[in-house]
């Protein structure tokens, strides 16, 4: 069975880049361009993993992070930024905002298909662990 | 009209003794040559009634210099208050354009904004360049390729991924373009607010240059932002 994965990219040419890599190693992939249209998906479909650009327009979608954990409790997040030239701290901020929010995984842009390959290996060894969890708490 | 020597004379047309209050009533000139006449008549018979009439033009004359000098000094007084009113109002449009290009504040635009954008620019065409031959590397490696290859199918995805991860620069890009746009306007905004404060509008017509001219005749203005500005049918036409 395939895995899943939900891209929230406000670029539709970055949405197509990256959603290339993952279909190269695998992945379903359904890309939204902004926070709402990803919790609609989180409420309608099932995931493995939730790939969410940090800055969506003027938007910080680290500030919504509650909320996508709410709609998808087990759902492993990976988060990317290119941060803002403008403001040369906020990729840093962005960065230390989201482990401090307990993030699976940091993709800071430009990344690469053997970043992808990497996560998407580790999104596997979570969901082993999730299943070996559930099994050993069923037996 | 000669006057006999010896004889007393009266001029005629004139009191020998003028009406001490009647000196801003004559002109200046006619109590000078009053003085003049006076002075070069003959030797009076009675010295006392002479000088007194000398005296009294001589009184007459001082009385209209005087009227003179404070006309005089009034009038460059008036002249020296237009002047000095016309000069305020020449020192505070220049106070005016003064403060407008501080705000300018045409150092931190050369310093920091302009260099910044050059930066940018820079950094935009190198990426570009980058991603240029990393995709054209990738396409002539595909093209190389054996068609008979088992693992072809492998081979050409990953050069494709390649092709893909090159492209990934268009995310920066788009950031360095908005920063460029934002130096420009800046420099534009402050431009406009001292074009409004010094008064200086757009001419109504405004005469190409023969360089302008000649871009224009000769099409040298770049590709069209939007597309070509003759749609292909038309250009089909030419050739049929």
């Amino acid at each position: 069975m395939s895995r899943h994965v939900l891209i929230l990219e406000d670029s539709r040419t970055q949405a197509t880049i990256i959603s290339k890599m993952f279909q190269r190693v695998g992945y379903e992939t359904t890309c939204v361009v902004t926070s709402d249209e990803a919790q609609e998906q989180l409420r309608v479909g099932a995931f493995d993993l939730l790939l969410l650009d940090v800055f969506v327009e003027s938007h910080n979608t680290l500030d919504d992070l509650q909320g996508y954990r709410d709609l998808a409790p087990h759902v492993p997040v990976a988060i990317m930024t290119a941060g803002q030239l403008d403001n040369p701290d906020a990729s840093a901020e962005s960065l230390n905002k989201a482990r401090r929010a307990r993030v699976n995984f940091l993709l800071p842009k430009p990344f690469y298909f053997d970043d992808v390959k990497q996560i998407c290996g580790d999104v596997d060894t979570y969901w082993s662990h999730i299943d070996a969890s559930k099994q050993a708490v069923a037996s | 009209m000669s006057i006999p020597i010896g004889v007393t004379s009266t001029p005629p047309n004139r009191p020998l003794h003028p009406d001490p209050h009647h000196g801003t009533k004559g002109s200046l000139p006619d109590a000078a040559d009053n003085l003049k006449t006076d002075m070069n008549a003959p030797s009076p018979s009675d010295p006392t009634t002479v000088n007194a009439a000398l005296d009294n033009n001589l009184l007459d004359l001082m009385h209209q210099s005087q009227g003179v000098v404070t006309q005089t000094r009034d009038f460059f007084h008036q002249l020296d208050a237009q002047r000095t009113a016309e000069f305020r109002v020449i020192a505070g449009f220049l106070e005016k354009a003064r403060a407008e290009l501080r705000d300018l504040r045409p150092h931190e635009i050369s310093e920091k904004g302009l260099p910044s954008a050059d930066a940018e620019l820079e950094a935009i065409t190198r990426d570009t360049e980058v991603a240029t031959n990393a995709i054209m590397t990738s396409a002539e490696t595909i093209m190389g390729m054996n068609a008979g290859d088992p693992d072809l199918k492998v081979a050409i995805d990953d050069e494709v991924m390649k092709m893909f991860e090159s492209c990934a620069f268009q995310d920066i890009t788009g950031q360095r373009v908005s920063k460029i746009i934002k130096v420009l306007k800046q420099i534009e905004e402050r431009l406009n607010g001292l074009s409004q404060t010094l008064g200086i509008g757009e001419s109504a017509e405004h005469a190409l240059t023969a360089e302008e001219i000649r871009r224009r005749d000769l099409l040298l203005n770049g590709p069209a932002i939007g597309g070509p500005e003759t749609d292909q049918s038309a250009i089909d036409a030419l050739f049929d």
